[in-house]
């Protein structure tokens, strides 16, 4: 990024991680032995600006496609202002040039262009008031969950079924994210932990202790051993990073704030095939942010 | 070919050819080719505050001698779970490093229930407003937080034609020539009002094009009605140049009215006419040659900065769009400039961030709306 410098992506907490990865550095020399920890700078200028004055509401899911194609829903209309900040959007407008919210579902290439975008009522189903997140399987269809249902799109937007909701391995979770050893992680929020299972039965839990109410989105990170865990904590504005054999916190990444790299409402997270991260941000957050990934240490 | 058809021949040549020097001309004019500064956003400005401090509606920007940026912003509008609201009053080196706060309710004076505006005099003391519907008062500061002056009182104002208080203050501007401070009042008068700058006594005071203030209320601004002849509340801003012209942001009205010092009317601009509710026009800064030749507007309801030639006031070309995204906005409520040409911005409602455009120089402009301005990759 010529003419930009990088920043860490949060005061405070960076200060601290960055002592805390120099005694990691000291001890690795002393042990050869210290804990890597998975490193991220956001990109400010990802993704680029959406057409048409279109504006997001609050984002409640984020996935990525086998294309590391990232994809979003949000809520529109129903989480802006209309009378200030969706003047476009209103019948009959109150603004000349801004803003109007963007289609529901949202699908940018890596470098971070708008390449699809649809959603909403349509014939066949029933659009959910409030969308509450978004999934994309192998062969590209997109899941949107919500109001207690499951609708299946191509990823062009067809609709293709209502699929029947599953229960949750855990009453009331809120992501359910299969590991490729067979470990399924659940999003337990009310109980403030993270549940791994196998075939159906925990296996063991990580109660993330800091903080009122930390799991609300949990993303593995793309080593073939998908060796960390990054739990999107949307009431403390931060992404928690966990060892995934010990499911301990070993790292943490951006603090609350409206600037890049910070965080108001992160609720939804996502890796793609490089290790890069990206959350969505609810509340009044509305954003997709990227964090590049600058490998571990 | 005979004589006569090669004539006409060599005629229709010629037509096409003055048509194609006209498509010229047309395609030139309609792209309208002007001279303005250009601005990118730098993302990275300013710098993390310590504590994970954040902003609330941040709702008053201004710079000192030293290039120092100054904000007042409303940390009891901090949600919970929004993170430590920051102390009101947040001065900022020209780094981006957080280097002064204060602010707040003390001893010897009525700190505003809605803070708004805020600005450093040539004598480096700071002025702030409030626009509480009991907000009739302003306060001055020294640099570093001490009290110095209060005028007028909480819940007291008499109207537009009271000379003790005001009505829900705006903005300030301190004239060092004349050592006057000009009052954007406000949310509850329709009105300029002058004062000493040091004693606070009350010089004069008008409304739109020079009327007496009148606070008949208007009702809901109509972009097809004849132009009102009061402000329409907020009167939002009122800054002098250094030829001698104060411009006052009619922000409902969607008008800019530009003034002699004492009041005499001097000429209008209406900015984006449609624009309803909130209105288009909220603050103005100068770019800082020494003619001040631009003129930088701030609309927060199309979330955009105007660039204007400040003499003619035409407007040259926009920068901004809505959005969470650096270089977006919402609710993009004051502006400023620094000595070396760049743009500092702040947003209320859920924008709630002070931003930096770094001024790149004059170029020729196409565009006369830029959208996003990012650094070039």
């Amino acid at each position: 990024m010529p003419g930009l410098k990088a920043q860490p992506t949060a005061g405070v907490y960076c200060r601290s991680m960055t002592r805390t990865a120099v005694l990691v550095a000291a001890a690795a020399l002393l042990f050869a032995a210290a804990d890597p920890v998975p490193r991220f700078e956001v990109d400010p200028l990802w993704p680029k600006p959406l057409p048409n004055h279109w504006i997001l509401g609050s984002v409640t899911g984020v996935a990525v496609d086998t294309r590391d194609h990232v994809w979003l829903v949000h809520l529109g209309m129903e989480s802006l202002t209309a009378k200030t900040e969706a003047g476009l959007g209103t019948n009959p407008p109150t603004a000349e040039t801004c803003c109007t919210p963007a289609p529901p579902v949202l699908e940018f290439d890596p470098s971070g262009n708008l390449v699809g975008h649809w959603g909403g009522p349509g014939a066949g189903f029933e659009w959910p008031k409030a969308p509450a997140g978004i999934d994309v399987d192998r062969e590209g269809n997109v899941s949107i969950r919500g109001d207690g249902q499951v609708l299946k799109f191509t990823r062009m937007g067809t609709f293709v079924a209502q699929i029947p909701v599953e229960s949750p391995p855990v009453p009331a979770a809120t992501c359910v994210r299969p590991a490729k050893d067979g470990i399924v992680y659940v999003c337990d929020r009310k109980n403030k932990r993270v549940q791994a299972m196998k075939d159906g039965r925990p296996l063991k839990e990580a109660v993330v202790t800091i903080g009122a109410d930390p799991v609300w989105d949990i993303a593995l990170s793309a080593d073939p051993q998908q060796r960390f865990i990054y739990v999107a904590d949307g009431n403390d504005q931060t992404v928690w990073v966990l060892r995934r054999d010990t499911l301990v916190v070993v790292s943490h990444i951006g603090s609350p704030g409206r600037y890049p790299g910070l965080f108001y409402g992160v609720g939804s997270i996502a890796v793609d095939s490089k290790g890069n991260l990206y959350t969505g941000e609810t509340f009044e957050g509305k954003r997709l942010q990227k964090f590049i990934y600058k490998g571990t240490r | 070919m005979s004589r006569r058809l090669l004539i006409a021949a060599s005629f229709a040549a010629a037509l096409v050819g003055l048509a194609t020097i006209d498509v010229r001309l047309e395609r030139a004019a309609a792209q309208g080719v002007v001279q303005a500064p250009r601005f990118e956003v730098d993302p990275f400005w300013p710098k993390p505050m310590p504590n994970h401090w954040v902003l609330g509606e941040t709702i008053g920007l201004g710079i000192d001698a030293q290039d120092h940026v100054w904000i007042v912003h409303r940390q009891n509008k901090v949600a919970k779970n929004e993170g430590p609201g920051a102390p009101w009053v947040l001065e900022f080196d020209p780094a981006g490093s957080l280097v002064g706060h204060w602010g707040g309710p003390g001893e010897g004076y009525d700190w505003p229930k809605s803070n708004h505006g805020i600005f450093i005099d040539y004598k480096d003391n700071i002025w702030i407003g409030g626009n509480d519907a009991t907000d009739a008062h302003i306060l001055k500061f020294t640099h570093s937080g001490k009290f110095l002056m209060q005028l007028g009182h909480p819940g007291q104002s008499k109207g537009s034609n009271d000379t003790e208080n005001f009505g829900r203050v705006a903005k300030i501007f301190v004239d060092p020539r004349a050592n006057e401070a000009y009052i954007a009042d406000g949310y509850g008068n329709r009105r300029v009002a002058v004062l000493d700058a040091d004693t606070g006594k009350f010089k004069r005071y008008w409304g739109a094009y020079g009327h007496r203030p009148d606070d008949t209320n208007l009702g809901t601004y109509n972009p097809d009605a004849p132009p009102a002849q009061q402000f329409r509340t907020p009167v939002h801003c009122a800054d002098l140049s250094n030829d001698g012209l104060l411009y006052v942001c009619d922000r409902p009205n969607d008008r800019l009215q530009v003034f002699k010092p004492d009041g005499t009317f001097v000429k209008e601009k209406i900015i984006a006419k449609k624009t309803l509710g909130d209105g288009s026009v909220w603050d103005v800064a100068f770019s800082r040659d020494p003619a001040q030749k631009y003129m930088y507007l701030a609309d927060g309801k199309n979330e955009k900065i105007y660039v204007m030639d400040r003499q003619s006031l035409e407007i040259l070309t926009s920068f901004g769009d809505g959005g969470r995204q650096p270089g977006q906005f919402f609710g993009v409520h004051s502006i400023a400039t620094d000595s070396k040409g760049n743009i500092y911005t702040t947003e209320t409602y859920q924008g709630r961030r002070l931003q930096k455009f770094v001024y790149k120089g004059i170029v020729s402009v196409t565009k006369t709306d830029q959208g996003t301005v990012w650094p070039r990759r």
